[in-house]
C-alpha cells in the first residue's frame, strides 16, 4: 500500500515524485476537485496520440468549427491546418514573397465561416486567409491618432460574430486592442487592474511627485491569451503568477462574470479553450496540469502533465496553446517537442462530463442515468452525491437526497431536503408533535412549580442554603445586571458554584461544536480538535479576567481578583441560557430560516457584552464613560497579552525546533 | 581475468582475424579498433559491433559521435573531486595514445585497453556460446589510477545498429515489451529510451527532482534486435541491475537505430552541504563494484521476431534454473479476490482505523460469489494489521475492529472448508515515523550518507525487512495463512550505500529472493506485484504484471514479450477488474495477454474510505457481483491454457490479435468489436 504514497504525494505536489512509481498506469494521474483538495479519479482523458507535422515552433493553436486544427508555427513562417486524424490537410502562408507570406506569425484564429485571421506578428499587421488557404486581405496598424506612439504587434486575436477583432498586441498592458470589420480601431478592450500591493500604497503615501516619477510604474500585467464562446463571451488569460483573475470571462461590455475569482490551479495559464457546453479548460504550467472548469470558473478535473524532459505522450514539455473540438478531443500544441497532443475523453470521462452539463443545467431527470453509470464505477467522486441528490430531490425521495447532500456538503441541496423531509415528518407527527410539546411545558412547569414549593419547604444546612443562594443570584443577574452584580460585590461566592457553573458552559460548548446541526456546522466531526475549539473559547475569558484586573487596578478601580472571577463567570449566563435553544433551532430549522438563529446569536452576543461591562461598572465602582474606556483598554490589554504569548511560545517553539533538528541530525544522518 | 601470453593475430583482407570459432559462431576482430563481427555459420549472416566502411559512407555525423560509432565501447568518465563534478568526457578506441593488449585462451578473447593520458583502463572479453555471444567487463579490469574514474561505459553501442531504410526494429524492455520499427514516423520527435532495469535508484535524490515522470520501470534486462530474417535477444546476465537499456533513433546522435546496455558505475547526485543552501552535484566516490555481462544470443528465420527473442529468454531462465516446471494444469481458472479490511485515518487525537470488510464479512463476499458461479478462487486480505498502516512495525494482535485473532482463524478455517487460500498481504520494506526502530540502524543510505527518507517514511534495509517478516511469518503461521503478498520484494531493489560500504541491488536481490523462498517454504505461497525477472523464480503469483506501454514518442508498438516468457510458469494479472481505466479493452488485454482475473472488493461502500484509500474509488462487492462472476466464466473458459506457455503472438489487423499456445489453442481478440474467441487446437 505504500506504493500508493508516492500517487497521494503526486496528488498534493506536482514538483516531487517518488521515481518507481511502478504501476501499470497513464504516464499522468486525474484527479477532482471535491471543493477544498484534489483527489484520485480514473482517468477522464487519455492521450490519444502526438503528431510532428514537421512544426518547428507551434505557439498557437485553434481549432475550427469543422474541427480543423490550425497551428501557428512560428518558426517557419506558416499556418498548419490539422485534419481531425491529425495529418497535415494543407499549410496558409505564401512560399514568395508577397502579400500571403508570413512572418514568424503567433497567433490563429478562424471564425465560425472558416476566414482564418493570422495574427502576423513579424509583419505588423492581421493576414485573413479563405476556407480554401488564400490571402484575402490585411489589415495593418489602425490610422488613428490615439496609437501613433505605439507599435502595433499583434501576438494573439479573436473575432466576435460580428468581425470585430480583439487583438493581443505584444506585452501590452492596455488590455485587448479593439478593431472594426474596416480595420478602425474602436478602443481597448479588458485590461487587467494593476496589483496594488501595501509597498505601493506607503510610497504613494509618503514619496514625492519626483521620487514617484523614478519608481518602476505599477503597471497592469499583459495578458497572454484570448479566447471567445459561442456566446460571444471573451475570455482573457493571465500568465505568470497572477492568481486573481487569471482568467476573466468578459461580455461585451467589458464585465468580467468571473468576479475577478482565483482559480484553482491557475497560477501559470498559458491558454483556455470552451467547448460547445461552456466548459472551460484550461493548461497551466504552474500546476503543470490540463484543468477542466465549470461554466462559472469552479474546477472539476486535472490531468496530464507538463515535464521539460518529456518522451511520453500526455506528458506536455513547453504547452503553447489549447483547443477542443466537437467531440471533446483535446488538442495541445508544445513548442519543446515540436508537437501537437490529443487527449481523448474516456467513457467514464463522457458519462460524468454530461451528467455535469445536464446537472448544470437543471435536468436532473435527464442526467440520472449518466450518474448512476459514473457512480458505479467510482463512488470517491463528491460531484455524484451532489447530482444523484438533486435528482432524489427532483423525484421526492427526499430522505436519500438528505443523505447525498449531507455526503457532497451542500448545504442549499441539504438545506431543501430537510425543508422536504421535515414538512413531511411534521405532517404525519403533528399531534404528537403538538402533543409532546404541551406534556413537556406541563412538566417542566409543575416540575419548576414543585422544586420551588419543595426548596421552600425543605429546611437545608447553611452551607447548601448559601449555595442555593448564589445560584439563585445567577438567575437574577441575568435580567437584573446592576442589581445582581452588586449583590455579588458584597458576597463571596461560594467556588462550588462557580466550578459548576463554569463546567456548566463547558458542557453547553462542548455539546454545541458536536451537536449542532448540520447546516450550521458543516464539518466532518471526527476531525474537530476538540483541545483547540476550548482553547479559543476559555483563553479568551481567562485573559480578560487578568486584563480586566490589571487594567482597573491601575485605573482605581475598587473590584478585587475574586470578584472580578466571579463577575466573569456570572456574566455568561446569557451564553448557558441561549445556547441550548439554539442548539435544538440548528437542528430544527433550514437555511430560509437561518434568520432565527442569526438573530438568537447576535442578541446572544450583544447580551453577553452588555454582561461584561455592566460587571466592569459594578464591580470596580466606575461611571459610565469610564467603564466604556477600561474595557476597551482591558481589551487591548488582551491583545498585548496574546502577542507576547504568541512571541514566547514561538521563541520556544523554535528553541525546541532546533534541539529536535539536532537530534534528527544525529539519529538518521551520519 | 584472464591470464597468459599477448594474442597478436594477423588481419585478413578486411581487417579482420578469426579469434574464436564454435559449432555455430564464428569472432572475429579487428586488431587496430577492436572492432568484432559474429558470423553465424548456419546462414552465413554476419553481425558487426560497428557500421561497416559501406554504411558510413552517407554518415554525416562528425566529432565524438562518428568516433564512437566506429568503437566498442564508449566510456564516459568525471572526477569525484573539485568544485564542478559537472564535466564528463568520453574515451573510445579514438582516443588519443590508446594502448590495447590481447589475451587469447581456450575460454575467450579478453582486450585490455587503457588510456594513458586519462589514467583509466578497462578489459573486455569475448566468448562464445551454442546461443551466440558472451561479453563482459570484469570489475578486476577496470584501472582508475588518477584523478578520473569510469562513470558509464556503453557497451557495444551499436551492435546490429541499422538505418531507417532496413526491415525490423529495436526491442526495448518497456512495459510487456516495446518495438521501434525502423520505419517508425513517431521516432523523429523522440530524444531515445534510456532507463535503469528495475528503475532508477530511490536513494539518489536527484532522481526525484524531475516533475511528472511516470512510467513503466523495467523489469526484465533485456533487449534486442530484428533486422530482416536474423536477429538478436541480449540478456544482461550479470550486474543488469546497474545497467540502463538505451536506445536511439536516427537523427539524434547519428543516423542509425540502436540500442545497447549502458553499464553504471557511478551516479551523479545531489550534494547538500547545508540545510540552507542550494545542493551541488556530485560524483558517487565508490564504484559498483560489480562484473557485468551481457549474453547476446542469435535467432534466424522464424524466430527472429519477438516472440522468437521471448522463447530464448525463457530458455535462458530455464537453464539459469529460475523457472524450473510448468503450473500444474486446473479445472478452473484461478481469480485472486483481494479483500480490504480497512485503514487507519488521523482523526482528533486518535487513529482511527476505518473498517471496509471485518473477517466474517469476507467469508460472506466470497460464500456469495462462490454461489454466484466464481469456483476457484484465492483471497488476498489487506489492512489486517493493528491499526492497519499506522506503525508499520506493529502487526499484532491482528485489527480488533476487524474481529482480531480468533474472527481471523475462523475466516480462514471457513475458507480452507470451501478450498480457498488466504493470502496477506503485507510491506516490510516502508517504516513509518510512528514505527519503534530508529532511521539511524535500519534505514538504507543515499549516496550522501544520509538515511532515505520519504516523507517521514524510510526505506528499510532487506536485513532488517527479513528479520521482520521472519517473525510475522511464525505468527501468521498459527492463524493458517497460506501466504504472503509482498509489497516492493519485486518491484523496487536499491542500493544501500552505508558508510561501511556499498551495499549493490545484488544484496537486495539476492536477500528478498531469500525471503521469497522462504515464505514458500513456511506458509506454501509467497507473491509480488510487477514481478521483477530476478522474484520470478521465487513466486507463485505476480500482480499488477506489466501489460502498458509507458506511452513513450519512441515506442510504436507494445507486444506480450514479457507474458510470453512467463506464461504456464507464473500465474499473473493485471489491474483489477473494477478499477481499471477502460473496462472492456483493459479486460480483453488480460485475455490477450493470458493473465487470470482479479478483483478489489470491500463489503461496505468504497465511499466511507474517501481519506482512507481513496483510490479504491469503487470496490462494493454488490455492485461488482454480476460483471465479475461474467467476467470469471470468460476467462473461465480458458482454464485449459492455465498451465501451457504460449507459442506465438501476432497481430492480424489494427484492432485483431492472436495468441497460440502449446496445444495449438488460439485466443483471437477483437478491440474494434470488443470481442474474443477461442479455437481450440490439436492437443485441446
Amino acid at each position: 500500500m505504500k506504493r500508493l504514497l508516492a500517487f497521494l504525494l503526486l496528488a498534493t505536489t506536482a514538483l516531487l515524485v517518488a521515481p518507481g512509481t511502478s504501476l501499470a498506469r497513464l504516464p499522468y494521474p486525474t484527479n477532482f476537485y471535491d471543493g477544498s483538495q484534489w483527489l484520485r479519479i480514473q482517468a477522464v482523458y487519455t492521450p490519444a496520440a502526438a503528431f510532428g507535422a514537421d512544426l518547428e515552433e507551434p505557439v498557437d493553436l485553434q481549432v475550427g468549427p469543422d474541427d480543423k486544427v490550425y497551428v501557428a508555427d512560428k518558426k517557419t513562417d506558416k499556418v498548419v491546418v490539422l485534419g481531425t486524424d491529425g495529418q497535415p490537410i494543407r499549410t496558409l502562408g505564401d512560399e514568395e514573397d508577397g502579400p500571403g507570406k508570413l512572418s514568424g506569425p503567433e497567433g490563429v484564429f478562424v471564425t465560425s465561416d472558416n476566414l482564418v485571421y493570422v495574427a502576423d506578428t513579424g509583419n505588423q499587421r492581421i493576414a485573413v486567409f479563405g476556407a480554401d488557404g488564400a490571402f484575402v486581405r490585411e489589415y495593418k496598424k489602425p490610422e488613428t491618432t490615439l496609437l501613433a506612439s505605439q507599435r502595433f504587434v499583434p501576438v494573439k486575436l479573436v473575432v466576435d460574430r460580428r468581425g470585430v477583432m480583439y487583438v493581443q498586441t505584444s506585452s501590452s498592458y492596455q488590455g485587448l486592442l479593439r478593431m472594426s470589420q474596416d480595420g478602425e480601431f474602436m478602443g481597448y478592450f479588458g485590461a487587467n487592474k494593476a496589483q496594488q500591493s501595501v509597498l505601493s500604497w506607503v510610497k504613494k503615501l509618503i514619496l514625492n511627485k519626483e521620487q514617484l516619477a523614478k519608481e518602476t510604474p505599477n503597471l497592469p500585467k499583459p495578458i497572454t491569451n484570448v479566447s471567445i464562446d459561442q456566446d460571444g463571451f471573451i475570455y482573457t488569460s493571465t500568465g505568470g503568477d497572477y492568481g486573481k483573475g487569471a482568467i476573466r470571462k468578459l461580455n461585451a461590455g467589458g464585465v468580467d462574470s468571473f468576479k475577478n475569482k482565483t482559480l484553482e490551479h491557475g497560477h501559470g495559464i498559458v491558454d483556455t479553450a470552451i467547448d460547445k457546453e461552456g466548459f472551460l479548460y484550461n493548461v497551466d504550467m504552474d500546476s503543470a496540469r490540463v484543468n477542466i472548469y465549470d461554466r462559472n470558473g469552479k474546477a472539476l478535473f486535472a490531468f496530464g502533465f507538463i515535464d521539460n524532459n518529456t518522451q511520453q505522450y500526455g506528458v506536455l514539455g513547453f504547452p503553447t496553446g489549447l483547443g477542443v473540438d466537437s467531440k471533446y478531443n483535446i488538442w495541445i500544441a508544445d513548442s519543446r517537442t515540436k508537437t501537437i497532443q490529443k487527449y481523448a475523453r474516456t467513457e467514464f470521462g463522457s458519462d460524468v462530463l454530461s451528467a455535469l452539463v445536464l446537472y448544470m443545467d437543471g435536468k436532473y431527470e435527464e442526467s440520472k442515468p449518466y450518474w448512476e453509470r459514473v457512480d458505479a464505477r467510482n463512488e470517491m467522486y463528491t460531484g455524484i452525491y451532489q447530482g444523484l441528490g438533486k435528482v432524489y430531490l427532483h423525484e421526492g425521495k427526499y430522505g436519500d437526497a438528505l443523505d447525498y447532500m449531507k455526503e457532497a456538503f451542500d448545504k442549499d441541496g441539504y438545506s431543501k431536503a430537510f425543508w422536504e423531509v421535515r414538512l413531511d415528518w411534521l405532517q404525519n407527527h403533528f399531534v404528537g408533535l403538538a402533543g409532546g410539546l404541551v406534556a413537556f411545558f406541563a412538566v417542566v412547569t409543575l416540575g419548576v412549580r414543585w422544586l420551588r414549593k419543595w426548596l421552600g419547604r425543605k429546611k437545608f444546612s447553611e452551607f447548601w442554603s448559601k449555595q442555593l443562594t448564589d445560584l439563585r443570584t445567577f438567575g437574577f443577574t441575568m435580567f437584573h445586571p446592576y442589581q445582581g452584580f452588586y449583590k455579588l460585590k458584597e458576597t463571596k461566592v461560594s467556588p462550588l458554584v462557580t466550578i459548576l457553573i463554569l463546567v456548566a458552559v463547558l458542557l453547553v460548548k462542548i455539546l454545541s461544536v458536536y451537536e449542532t446541526g448540520f447546516l450550521f456546522h458543516p464539518v466532518d466531526l471526527s476531525q474537530i480538535d476538540l483541545v483547540r475549539e476550548l482553547e479559543f473559547f476559555v483563553l479568551p475569558w481567562i485573559t480578560w479576567i487578568i486584563a480586566n484586573y490589571l487594567v482597573c487596578s491601575v485605573k482605581d478601580g475598587e473590584g478585587k481578583f475574586r470578584e472580578v472571577v466571579q463577575g466573569s463567570t456570572f456574566a455568561l449566563m446569557p451564553y448557558l441560557f441561549f445556547s441550548v435553544p439554539l442548539l435544538v433551532l440548528s437542528n430544527v430549522v433550514t437555511l430560509d430560516e437561518k434568520v432565527i438563529i442569526g438573530t438568537l446569536t447576535s442578541v446572544m452576543t450583544l447580551w453577553l457584552g452588555a454582561m461584561f461591562i455592566v460587571m466592569t461598572q459594578v464591580i470596580h465602582n466606575f461611571d459610565f464613560m469610564e467603564t466604556i474606556k477600561n474595557s476597551a483598554i482591558t481589551v487591548f490589554a488582551i491583545g498585548t497579552i496574546w502577542l507576547f504569548g504568541f512571541i514566547v511560545f514561538g521563541l520556544s517553539y523554535n528553541l525546541y525546533d532546533f534541539f529536535y533538528q539536532l537530534y534528527k541530525e544525529v539519529s538518521f544522518y551520519r | 581475468m584472464y591470464q597468459g601470453e599477448a594474442w597478436k593475430p594477423k588481419p585478413g583482407a578486411d581487417g579482420f582475424a578469426l579469434a574464436l570459432e564454435n559449432e555455430s559462431y564464428a569472432l572475429y576482430i579487428r586488431p587496430d579498433d577492436t572492432q568484432i563481427a559474429v558470423v553465424n555459420k548456419r546462414n552465413g549472416y554476419r553481425w558487426t559491433s560497428n557500421p561497416t566502411e559501406e554504411q558510413l559512407k552517407e554518415e554525416k555525423t562528425k566529432g565524438l559521435p562518428l568516433q564512437n560509432l566506429k568503437s566498442p565501447f564508449a566510456l564516459v568518465f568525471v572526477m569525484t573531486q573539485g568544485k564542478d563534478q559537472t564535466i564528463r568526457d568520453t574515451l573510445n578506441v579514438s582516443s588519443p595514445k590508446m594502448e590495447v593488449a590481447m589475451i587469447k585462451n581456450d575460454k575467450g578473447v579478453q582486450i585490455s585497453y587503457w588510456f594513458p593520458e586519462k589514467k583509466i583502463g578497462l578489459a573486455i572479453q569475448y566468448e562464445l556460446t551454442t546461443q551466440g555471444l558472451k561479453v563482459r567487463v570484469p570489475t578486476d579490469g577496470i584501472r582508475e589510477e588518477g584523478e578520473f574514474v569510469v562513470f558509464t561505459l556503453d557497451l557495444l553501442p551499436y551492435f546490429g545498429a541499422a538505418t531507417s531504410k532496413e526491415d525490423g526494429y529495436l526491442f526495448v524492455p518497456d512495459g510487456p515489451g516495446g518495438l521501434i520499427r525502423f520505419d517508425s514516423e513517431q521516432a523523429d520527435i523522440s530524444r531515445g529510451y534510456n532507463h535503469e532495469v528495475y528503475g532508477s535508484e530511490i536513494t539518489n535524490m536527484a532522481n526525484y527532482t524531475r516533475s511528472g515522470e511516470r512510467r513503466e520501470d523495467i523489469a526484465y534486462p533485456v533487449f534486442g534486435v530484428k533486422k530482416g530474417d536474423n536477429a538478436y535477444v541480449a540478456v544482461l546476465t550479470q550486474g543488469g541491475d546497474s545497467a540502463n537499456i538505451s536506445a536511439m533513433p536516427p537523427g539524434l546522435k547519428t543516423s542509425f537505430y540502436n540500442v545497447n546496455s549502458n553499464q553504471i558505475y557511478r551516479e551523479e547526485y545531489l550534494y547538500q552541504v547545508s540545510r540552507l543552501s542550494t545542493p551541488t552535484k556530485a560524483n558517487q566516490k565508490q564504484r559498483l563494484d560489480r562484473d557485468r555481462e551481457v549474453e547476446y544470443r542469435f535467432l534466424t528465420g522464424e524466430d527472429a521476431g519477438y516472440v522468437g527473442m521471448a522463447k530464448s529468454y525463457r530458455e535462458y531462465l530455464k537453464a539459469n534454473g529460475q523457472l524450473t516446471q510448468t503450473l500444474k494444469p486446473v479445472s478452473h481458472a484461478p481469480m485472486y479476490l483481494k479483500i480490504f479490511g480497512g485503514n487507519f485515518r488521523e482523526a482528533y487525537n486518535r487513529i482511527q482505523y476505518v473498517t471496509a470488510t471485518t473477517f466474517p464479512q469476507a467469508t460472506e463476499i466470497v460464500k456469495s460469489l462462490k454461489d454466484k458461479g466464481m469456483t476457484n478462487a484465492k483471497v488476498i486480505y489487506y489492512g489486517w494489521q493493528d491499526q492497519g498502516d499506522y506503525n508499520m512495525e506493529k502487526r499484532f494482535p491482528i485489527e480488533k475492529s476487524l474481529g482480531g485473532d480468533s474472527e481471523a482463524k475462523k475466516f480462514v478455517s471457513e475458507m480452507k472448508k470451501e478450498n480457498i487460500d488466504v493470502i496477506f498481504q503485507d510491506d516490510f520494506s516502508w517504516i513509518d515515523s510512528a514505527s519503534a526502530s530508529s532511521g539511524k540502524n535500519n534505514a538504507i543510505r543515499g549516496i550522501d550518507g544520509t538515511a532515505f527518507d520519504g516523507y517521514g517514511w524510510y526505506m528499510a534495509k532487506p536485513e532488517k525487512t527479513v528479520r521482520e517478516a521472519y517473525d510475522t511469518i511464525d505468527k501468521l503461521k498459527d492463524i493458517g495463512v497460506a501466504g504472503i503478498h509482498y509489497n516492493m520484494l519485486g518491484e523496487v531493489p536499491f542500493n544501500d550505500y552505508d558508510p561501511s560500504g556499498i551495499r549493490t541491488r545484488e544484496y537486495t536481490i539476492d536477500a528478498y529472493k531469500g525471503l521469497l523462498d522462504y515464505t514458500r517454504k513456511q506458509l506454501g505461497s509467497a507473491s509480488v506485484y510487477r514481478g521483477n525477472a530476478y522474484a520470478v523464480g521465487s513466486v507463485d503469483y505476480i500482480d499488477y504484471f506489466p501489460n502498458e506501454s509507458s506511452y513513450d514518442f519512441m515506442i510504436g508498438e507494445t507486444v506480450p514479450f514479457y507474458p510470453i516468457v512467463l506464461h504456464g510458469y507464473v500465474p499473473y494479472s493485471f489491474d483489477e477488474g473494477n478499477l481499471r481505466n477502460n473496462v472492456e479493452d483493459e479486460f480483453l488485454k488480460a485475455i490477450e495477454y493470458g493473465a487470470i482475473p482479479t478483483y478489489f472488493l470491500t463489503y461496505k461502500d468504497s465511499r466511507d474510505l474517501k481519506y482512507v484509500a481513496s483510490w479504491l474509488f469503487s470496490s462494493q462487492y454488490e455492485k461488482w457481483a454480476d460483471r465479475l462472476v461474467k467476467e470469471y466464466k470468460d476467462f473461465d473458459a480458458l482454464s485449459g491454457l492455465f498451465s501451457q506457455t504460449i507459442v506465438n503472438h501476432e497481430k492480424l489487423t489494427a484492432n485483431r490479435f492472436v495468441t497460440t499456445y502449446e496445444d495449438g489453442t488460439k485466443v483471437i481478440v477483437d478491440y474494434g468489436n470488443k470481442s474474443f474467441k477461442v479455437e481450440k487446437g490439436g492437443g485441446a
